[in-house]
């Protein structure tokens, strides 16, 4: 039990990095972004074909970073330029599309072979319950709440962060005010995409290394988000590890073991339905 | 959907010439018929393969045009339910079920509707960005359970046998552009009843749904139902293709290009359907000629959804408006001289008013409403009598809304009560829904746009007055009113004249009490003047009392026999116009402290 626990540290810290991304970036953005996991994994891809070529792995690591961080620009940058005005059903819609993209793009450049990604923190720190807690676990976890810190100090003591949520929940009205904002939108965007493949380039070498089922991190991801309603961070973050810690515990059972990707969905399920239990109609009025 | 084809199709048959509808479609028929027969003659024996696979996701993605394209309901995971069809014939092919495919196929879509209603049951309270997350959990989730258990057959290397006369390629194709045909042939029937036009409606407005006596978790979880059923008969004839299919066949990966290919194509048609499995097969066998990788085709397909989202259509929807606009010139050409006119079928027959005429269409009594600590409606009575063009006035944020959202149960009436035409629908212990309120004679209409503009204005018409309409019924209830005819595409109407063609739908529902929430809001002031004789004679034509909310106080004058005007929630006068509108409260209320005109 206490076994299984710490060795979903790694897990929990990974759902909730990027549960707070999501978060993070539906505040900012207004947008569900399906395909921040996958925009990670190009990050963590472009890495692993520089470092193939003898780059040393800071440089390679790096040069994945904002290799990240472009393709989220991109994406941002299609979202801002045609469905700025668009519900979020429409702008879902389009992540989805770009998730597809993403995905498909991967492939091609880097094909479909697993291949051995370089570990940056294989390193034991300790050992709890005679299970070893490595590098990685820490480092994600504190990713997650340095995300979840920053973006609450963003949102909540910035002018920036202030203009940021004005142009995510009232588009027009923050333009007429005389906001532009759009340049920053697109740099919020780039900032996730970035973050994200700092996160995956941690946590893909000890998970898989498929660009499908990293790019399918999206779905513990959103779980963790949606305990959060998608706007609270503490709640994204506490969701992620408690999921995380629950696929811990589930892995220690081999009966179990092959299901736990099944347990993301069901929490899902059950956060959403009793959190819109009431929301009976589409409209408000 | 009960008698929809009863009086619905002999009227087709008979009223329609010869070059109508029904001889389109039959040419249509046939002339597929023989392209199918032709293909599976003609082509050589790798691209009768390369077809079968096109028609085969043209099924599926025909199961996306129901539940996103017409209902407009985000769902990723359609590979999930061909997975679960493709399972089942598995399973029965190694049982040894007698009946072969053809048995199977429609087995295997019903092993997948209890799935469908599973992820339908969610979609009653989930939308957009959440039902998204939902439905590629689900995705994810049979992935994972498909892959831990292999299916039926494949370790013990039991193949999916074909029945006698399907064995070859060939004829196996045939049965697949059969199986599409089959399914577009009753779509396009369904889209005819009441129940695809509730799916559209959805669309559009789940409220509007309702008030139109729909019931919206009905409507919502058919759609998934006819859904799962159509995507788990496409996972049958993969697997009937195939002979053996493992998980990857279905991976979620599919799920998300499926939706994303339905949204570029316009799955919601047939023709949509089939060019979007068309252009999947083409485009990755044109890449695998040229030697590109097979995964270029998933971003042109996210490419060419990202484009179609922005145009906000996808091919099929411009298709048929291309063709439409050419069918207009052509009979435009021929009928110049018919002219538009009222019908001169004689005016449907009003039931006659209640032997005693002064029958309570509608009343309330002690209805309030509240928003937290706010008291928007407080303990507010009315009634308003058969025959009665009642109005009900008030300044902004005085409760007229609120009221009519109580009355028409979209919020409860807080012990308060509600009957109409002497039948309660809501008391002491809660109210009924509000479909049942609508389908009990109670209908209204609402201030925002919610006509949904996927419909023509004929479909919407028989959806708002929940049974058969003739041509002449519908002329008749549109005269005066709107200018549209029967056929025209809600789509090409402005929004006044969308928001008058609801108090037509309201109306030809022939209810015991019509509830128009500002119909006039956006019409000129000879249109408004116009609304307000036409309103007058509604009760005569119709026989239907009106309780009308609105802000033109000419209006109410010129339609209305009562008035009852709120502010602060409350009822501060009730009476004729001429009497209650020259009362110092009503004046202060609308002007402020000086009661000068």
């Amino acid at each position: 039990m206490f076994q299984g626990l710490v060795s979903g540290l790694a897990a929990g810290g990974t759902f909730a990095a990027l549960g707070l991304l999501l978060t993070a970036m539906y505040r900012l953005t207004a947008t569900v972004n399906l395909a921040v996991a996958a925009t990670g994994v190009a990050g963590v891809y472009v890495m692993a074909a520089l470092a193939g070529t003898g780059w040393p792995y800071w440089a390679a690591a790096l040069a994945g970073v904002a290799a990240g961080a472009l393709v989220s620009a991109g994406c941002g940058l299609v979202m801002t330029r045609w469905f700025a005005e668009s519900g979020p059903q429409t702008r879902t819609a389009v992540s989805i599309a770009q998730l597809i993209g993403i995905i498909a793009l991967a492939y091609i450049a880097f094909g479909d072979e697993p291949r051995v990604l370089p570990n940056p923190a294989a390193g034991r720190v300790a050992t709890l319950a005679g299970v070893v807690v490595t590098q990685g676990a820490v480092v994600l976890l504190a990713l997650a709440v340095v995300i979840g810190a920053g973006t609450s100090l963003l949102l909540t003591r910035t002018p920036l962060g202030l203009r940021l949520r004005a142009m995510a929940e009232r588009p027009v009205t923050t333009e007429l005010l005389g906001i532009g904002t759009r340049a920053l939108t697109v740099t919020v965007w780039a900032l996730a995409g970035a973050l994200s493949s700092l996160v995956l380039l941690v946590v893909a070498p000890v998970r898989s290394s498929d660009i499908l089922s990293l790019s399918m991190l999206i779905v513990p991801a959103c779980a963790a988000a949606l305990l959060g309603g998608l706007r609270r961070l503490a709640g994204a973050l506490a969701g992620g590890l408690a999921l995380g810690l629950l696929e811990g515990v589930l892995a220690g059972s081999a009966v179990v073991q092959q299901y736990r990707d099944v347990v993301p969905f069901a929490a899902i399920l059950l956060i959403l339905v009793w959190s819109r239990r009431r929301e009976v109609w589409d409209a408000s009025r | 959907m009960r008698r929809a084809d009863g009086p619905v199709a002999r009227r087709t048959v008979a009223g329609v010439p010869l070059d109508g509808p029904v001889a389109r479609w039959a040419v249509a028929g046939v002339l597929a018929a023989a392209a199918a027969y032709g293909l599976a003659a003609g082509l050589p024996a790798y691209w009768v393969f390369l077809a079968m696979s096109a028609v085969i996701s043209g099924v599926l993605l025909q199961s996306l045009g129901v539940v996103a394209g017409q209902a407009g309901m985000v769902s990723l995971c359609q590979m999930a339910f061909a997975a679960i069809g493709a399972w089942t014939t598995a399973q029965l092919n190694v049982w040894g079920v007698p009946g072969g495919l053809y048995v199977w196929l429609p087995l295997a879509g019903l092993a997948a509707v209890p799935f469908g209603l599973l992820i339908g049951l969610p979609a009653l309270r989930l939308r957009g960005v959440h039902l998204a997350i939902v439905t590629l959990g689900f995705a994810a989730t049979v992935d994972v359970v498909m892959a831990a258990n292999s299916f039926p057959g494949v370790s013990q290397g039991v193949v999916v046998g074909r029945p006698a006369g399907l064995t070859s390629d060939r004829q196996y194709f045939l049965l697949c552009c059969g199986v599409f045909a089959l399914v577009a042939v009753a779509l396009a029937l369904v889209r005819r009843t009441r129940l695809g036009a509730s799916w559209r409606a959805l669309k559009e407005s789940e409220r509007a749904t309702a008030a139109a006596g729909t019931s919206v978790p009905a409507a919502k979880l058919s759609a998934f139902a006819v859904s799962a059923f159509i995507a788990g008969v496409s996972g049958a004839l993969l697997a009937g293709q195939l002979a053996m299919v493992v998980s990857r066949n279905f991976d979620p990966g599919q799920s998300l290009v499926a939706y994303a290919v339905a949204v570029m194509a316009g799955a919601h048609h047939a023709e949509g359907a089939l060019v979007g499995g068309a252009l999947g097969v083409l485009v990755s066998e044109l890449l695998r000629r040229l030697g590109v990788p097979q995964q270029w085709a998933n971003v042109v397909f996210a490419v060419g959804a990202v484009q179609a989202m922005t145009q906000g259509s996808g091919m099929s929807d411009g298709l048929r408006a291309a063709l439409r606009a050419r069918r207009a010139r052509r009979s435009d050409a021929r009928h110049a001289d018919t002219g538009p006119g009222v019908s001169a079928a004689a005016g449907p027959e009003a039931p006659a008013l209640a032997a005693d005429g002064r029958r309570a269409a509608l009343r309330i009594e002690r209805v309030s409403v509240r928003y937290g600590q706010v008291v928007a409606v407080d303990d507010v009575g009315l009634t308003v009598l058969a025959g009665e063009v009642h109005g009900l006035v008030g300044p902004n944020g005085a409760g007229k809304s609120s009221l009519v959202d109580a009355i028409s149960g979209f919020v409860p009436t807080g012990g308060g009560l509600v009957e109409v035409g002497g039948v309660a629908v809501a008391g002491a212990r809660g109210g009924a829904a509000v479909h049942r309120r609508a389908r009990a004679g109670l209908r209204r209409t609402f201030q925002q746009d919610r006509v949904p503009v996927g419909l023509s204005v004929r479909e919407y018409l028989r959806f708002a007055a929940r049974r058969a309409l003739s041509d002449a019924e519908l002329e008749e209830g549109l005269a005066g009113l709107v200018t549209a005819a029967p056929g025209d595409p809600i789509a090409a109407l402005d929004v006044g004249a969308r928001r008058l063609l609801e108090v037509a739908g309201t109306l030809l529902a022939r209810p015991a009490i019509a509830v128009l929430d500002e119909p006039a809001a956006g019409l000129g002031h000879a249109e408004s003047e116009r609304l307000g004789a036409w309103l007058r004679r509604v009760p005569a034509r119709y026989g239907a009392a009106v309780l009308l909310i609105e802000h033109d106080l000419d209006l109410v004058r010129a339609a209305c026999t009562g008035v009852t005007v709120l502010d602060f929630g409350r009822v501060v006068a009730q009476g004729p116009p001429a009497e209650v509108f020259a009362e110092p409260r009503v004046l202060r209320a609308y002007l402020g402290e000086e009661p000068a005109a």
